[in-house]
């Protein structure tokens, strides 16, 4: 993992979800992959994009990228945070 | 270079019915000298408020939407959609179009929802008729398409990756290439090592390339990442 870093293979892009909207997030996320056509991708904390954005709507557009996703063969570790075991 | 391939052309506003023998003339008069691939007109607003319904679709139907021998064009038409209304009446003419969307903008949650809606479309079947889309700086508008199932091939297990831990290859038994983890956790738990070391322990496989997109503060994770490297919590 070093080395990665060191030769910039590893990509922090960090995302306000409180100042855009969530269609927008995920058009930044595929112009993000389009750029630097990566083999992981890491979505972290994302209990706060759902707390903002409704997770109906989540639910609706992170399947739809999911699919984009495998089609394009990125494996994808999406990391959300439980309020409560139910 | 772009700039060749467009023609920009000013027409005075027309506000009585005189005005659209001038627009129709300028319209032909383009048109057979340009031959264009694509005509725009933006935007037909005041075609629309100043001739009635049967008026403007003879207009429509004998100036902008005539075929003419020998030319094969596109048109593009724009109205806007009065501020506070859903939409806008188009007196007929969306009978003769081929296509009709609208573009829309919504509030949900406070935040900017932008969609295309497809009303109508030759030519092809459509189940989806709300596009979401972005307006991106330098880059223009960028669509959201729901991706169609039949192109989505089944992850391969061609490609596997496997961490090089026992632990975890044997229930994992590596992830395929593609393959969508969703990692759910209780708050409070410290997830961030957890985090780190997901990804750390795939690089020792094929990946060569990693992107952390995340919703939080940036200040500290590349150096967490790089403190996970060395092996703290693996």
């Amino acid at each position: 993992m070093r080395i990665h870093l060191e030769n910039n293979l590893v990509h922090i892009e960090a995302i306000n979800p409180s100042s855009i909207g969530i269609i927008d997030i995920l058009v930044y996320e595929l112009k993000v992959l389009e750029k630097y056509k990566p083999e992981l991708l890491i979505l972290h904390d994302l209990r706060n994009v759902y707390d903002l954005h409704g997770w109906e709507s989540i639910a609706r557009y992170t399947y739809e990228c999911s699919l984009i996703y495998r089609q394009r063969g990125i494996t994808t570790f999406r990391q959300v945070a439980q309020i409560s075991r139910n | 270079m772009i700039k060749d391939y467009f023609k920009y052309i000013s027409v005075p506003l027309i506000a009585s019915h005189d005005l659209t023998g001038l627009f129709t003339e300028l319209y032909l008069r383009n048109l057979t000298e340009l031959n264009p691939d694509w005509i725009i007109i933006d935007s037909i607003t005041p075609l629309l408020s100043l001739l009635d319904d049967s008026s403007i679709r003879v207009f429509f139907k004998n100036a902008i939407y005539k075929d003419f021998p020998g030319l094969r064009m596109n048109r593009l038409l724009l109205t806007e959609i009065p501020f506070g209304s859903e939409y806008v009446s188009l007196k007929g003419i969306e009978f003769v179009a081929d296509d009709l969307f609208i573009l829309k903008m919504n509030v949900v949650n406070r935040f900017v929802h932008r969609i295309i809606e497809i009303c109508k479309t030759r030519r092809a079947s459509t189940c989806t008729n709300e596009i979401p889309f972005s307006i991106i700086k330098d880059e223009g508008i960028k669509f959201l398409p729901t991706p169609i199932m039949d192109k989505i091939s089944p992850v391969s297990r061609d490609e596997i990756y496997y961490s090089g831990y026992d632990a975890i290859d044997a229930n994992l038994e590596g992830l395929p290439k593609g393959t969508q983890v969703l990692i759910l956790y209780l708050a409070g738990y410290l997830v961030d090592p957890v985090i780190y070391y997901f990804a750390t322990i795939y690089y020792k496989t094929q990946i060569t390339h990693i992107i952390y997109i995340i919703f939080t503060s940036s200040k500290y994770y590349k150096e967490g990442i790089y403190e996970c490297s060395k092996g703290y919590w693996v």
